[in-house]
């Protein structure tokens, strides 16, 4: 290898431009070519190369003496299809890009700054591919150049780049396992559509919660545990744009959702609830995607939620006693079937004895707006959401944002004072983390979307709610009282993971139909024919995915100490979200989107139940803290 | 969880295993114990953690010298600097 002493001689020339020949040889792994970008390295002239002129033959180019050699070793991250290839040189076009990319490389590397993205361009054009890009951002040389290539060696060897066979294989199965079903049932019968939007929707979802590692609990958990704001800014921006799409739906008579009643219930809910999402360490929703990643920890967690709702659901004995006597007196004033024994079990009473007592309200009703559309986007989104959420996140940024920024701004030499750095800042706070940015964006758009699409499908079938297919193709079991089953028409999570384990207890032996929750409203359906239930098993598949192809997937066993933090916090969730009637998706997200009263409420409640939660984590890693520590002297 | 003194002003701190919210708690506290300028070496496998670490890093004024990740298995670097 004389490169290097090649580029020395080349220094010593008198010359601006040198033309390099790649000789032909008789045996050659790669193109010869591809040694002038190493060359380049090492001199300080231009070189060229003509591949469209046929290099010189005979004797007299062999034997020249300003012929170099380069030994070219594949190293070992290059097997498995040589994928990866570096690139260096200011002075390249993008005309040869070809030459060293003919592997199908995914890397390159571009000396110089400005030079070097708009040549990175040139070669995306041209390849019509997409390449990772290192720019190396300042010229510095052969210095600089060489320290970007070690640091894209790093990534190469650290198997960043290129996504392991098996996973693609994997995420093909996945992707074929529903692309399957779907065409299966509808050949079966073009009912099953409604399944099949369901599951579409919740593959989406799974791929943006995944992607954007989109987490309720962490939104408000991570404010008070260790000050970083990114979730909740992200969730405000899918709320924001949730609320706008589905104010277009609502105004237009599309809407498939219905508001809940309001009161303390909400904020009590919430507390519970909070308090078990930050020991379980994800919400509802952020538990389904975890476990989509492999993570058993959260498969726990769903597994301990689902649980506790369907026991929750249904449990009366003692519990009656805790139940008040107006609310018992009311819960039979309600005159419901006399099959649902409504007087007796705690989730009945709470419901049809109190609960269903409170009243409801949207802000377009408090603001006493009418108008469809003035009503969904004045009433909604602007009353309802845009405005709290700007609120929230100028509390944020003053308490958790502001200072880093504005000392990061003085180490900088930035102004760092008066009312438009603050705004630069808050700006700053919305913008830091892109990826939770573009998934809540998504997101927003999907759930809103979602409602929509559900609502045309039941228009076309002429159907409020999937009870009435399942009677039709002739599934009576498991259908409520009132023949329906639980069909929110919208992102849900709770209710079905609460009819997975019902349906279960229930074939094991346990009669738990004489309830409210499973008797008169969601009915236990057959998993398999459960459409929200696809929606969450499709959701996990699509995390699945979308871990995979970003080869993040791993199995995660859990610990002993992480399965009683799941067990306890899934129960809480579970009781939490009942009390609720919805989980951080449905009683939060869904109801501050639609601007329901109640949303606010329970979210005011999950940042109570947060606050406590970490509270209590923070003295428990303490303790654990001092344990190690007493091994050594800081 | 592990957290010991390798030597003078360079701590290794390994929550691998650990999910939400105990890897960010951990390194909040580990960096809390140390001195500006000590190091601290530490290891976790819960991708989402990373997030808040590197975000709560960069509002403190700690510097992340080094990030590595082999697998799922992400060793980082972290300075502490005063605030």
């Amino acid at each position: 290898m004389n490169l290097q002493q090649a580029g020395e001689y080349l220094d010593t020339l008198d010359a601006v431009e040198v033309e390099v020949v790649a000789l032909q040889q008789r045996q050659a792994a790669i193109n010869p070519a591809v040694s002038v970008p190493r060359l380049d390295l090492y001199t300080s002239k231009r070189p060229i190369v003509r591949l469209d002129k046929p290099a010189p033959a005979g004797p007299h180019a062999d034997e020249s003496s300003l012929r170099f050699t380069w030994e070219y070793r594949s190293p070992e991250y290059y097997d498995g299809g040589g994928r990866r290839w570096w690139w260096s040189s200011p002075t390249m076009r993008p005309s040869l890009c070809p030459m060293a990319l003919h592997n199908g490389s995914s890397i390159v590397v571009c000396r110089g700054s400005l030079s070097g993205q708009k040549m990175f361009l040139g070669i995306k054009l041209l390849l019509k591919r997409t390449c990772r890009c290192i720019i190396h951002k300042s010229d510095r040389g052969i210095g600089g150049a060489m320290e970007a290539v070690a640091k894209m060696e790093g990534i190469a060897a650290s198997k960043q780049v290129g996504v392991a066979r098996s996973n693609q294989v994997w995420a093909y199965v996945i992707i074929g396992f529903l692309t399957l079903l779907t065409m299966a049932s509808y050949a079966v019968h073009e009912y099953y559509i409604y399944v099949a939007a369901y599951i579409w929707f919740g593959f989406v979802y799974g791929m943006c919660l995944q992607y954007g590692r989109f987490c309720f609990s962490s939104a408000f958990r991570d404010l008070f545990a260790v000050g970083v704001p990114r979730m909740a800014v992200g969730i405000m921006i899918a709320m924001i744009l949730f609320g706008a799409v589905s104010a277009f739906v609502t105004a237009t008579g599309n809407s498939t959702y219905h508001a809940a009643p309001y009161g303390w219930h909400a904020v009590i809910a919430g507390v519970v609830f909070g308090v078990g999402m930050v020991l379980t360490g994800g919400c509802a929703s952020g538990s389904l995607y975890k476990a989509g990643e492999g993570n058993v920890t959260a498969m726990l967690v769903v597994v301990s939620i689902s649980t506790s709702l369907a026991i929750f659901a249904d449990i009366g004995g003692w519990l009656n006693a805790l139940v008040p006597n107006s609310w018992h007196e009311s819960a039979l004033a309600k005159g419901l079937p006399a099959e649902l024994t409504v007087g007796d079990g705690w989730l009945d009473q709470y419901l049809a004895g109190h609960v269903w007592n409170q009243p409801i309200l949207t802000y377009s009703e408090w603001l006493g707006l009418t108008g469809p559309w003035v009503s969904a986007y004045v009433g909604s989104v602007l009353v309802g959401i845009v405005l709290p959420a700007s609120v929230l996140l100028v509390v944020v940024y003053v308490i958790w944002y502001r200072k880093g920024y504005l000392r990061k701004r003085a180490e900088e030499g930035k102004q760092h004072e008066g009312f438009a750095t603050e705004l630069t800042g808050y700006w700053s706070m919305i913008a830091a983390s892109k990826r939770t940015a573009i998934a809540g964006l998504i997101l927003g758009i999907a759930a809103g979307l979602h409602m929509y699409v559900m609502n045309g499908i039941q228009l076309k079938f002429g159907v409020q709610n999937f009870g009435s297919i399942l009677k039709e193709l002739g599934y009576t079991a498991g259908l409520s009282y009132k023949g329906t089953v639980f069909d929110p028409g919208y992102w849900y999570v709770t209710t079905q993971e609460a009819q997975w384990f019902g349906w279960l207890f229930n074939k094991l032996g346990w009669d738990n139909t004489h309830n409210i929750f499973f008797g008169y409203e969601n009915g236990l359906p057959n998993p398999l024919l459960n459409p929200a239930g696809w929606m969450s098993i499709a959701l996990i598949c699509g995390a699945a995915v979308m871990a995979l192809l970003n080869n993040e997937f791993k199995w995660k066993k859990t610990s002993p100490e992480l399965a009683m933090w799941a067990i306890i916090g899934g129960t809480l969730m579970g009781i939490g979200s009942r009390l609720g009637l919805g989980c951080n998706v449905g009683a939060f997200f869904v109801r501050v989107s639609q601007g329901d009263v109640s949303g606010w409420l329970f979210g005011i409640g999950m940042v109570g139940g947060a606050y406590l939660g970490v509270k209590f984590f923070n003295w428990w890693t303490e303790r654990k803290m001092a344990r190690e520590m007493a091994a050594f002297e800081l | 969880m592990k957290f010991e003194k390798k030597s003078e002003g360079l701590y290794a701190l390994d929550v691998c295993g650990y999910v939400c919210p105990h890897p960010q708690l951990y390194t909040k506290k580990a960096l809390e114990k140390m001195k500006d300028g000590e190091l601290l070496e530490l290891v976790f496998d819960n991708a989402s953690s990373g997030e808040s670490i590197a975000a709560m890093c960069e509002s403190k004024g700690d510097e992340v010298v080094e990030k590595n990740t082999d697998s799922g298995k992400y060793t980082w670097k972290i300075k502490k600097l005063a605030a």
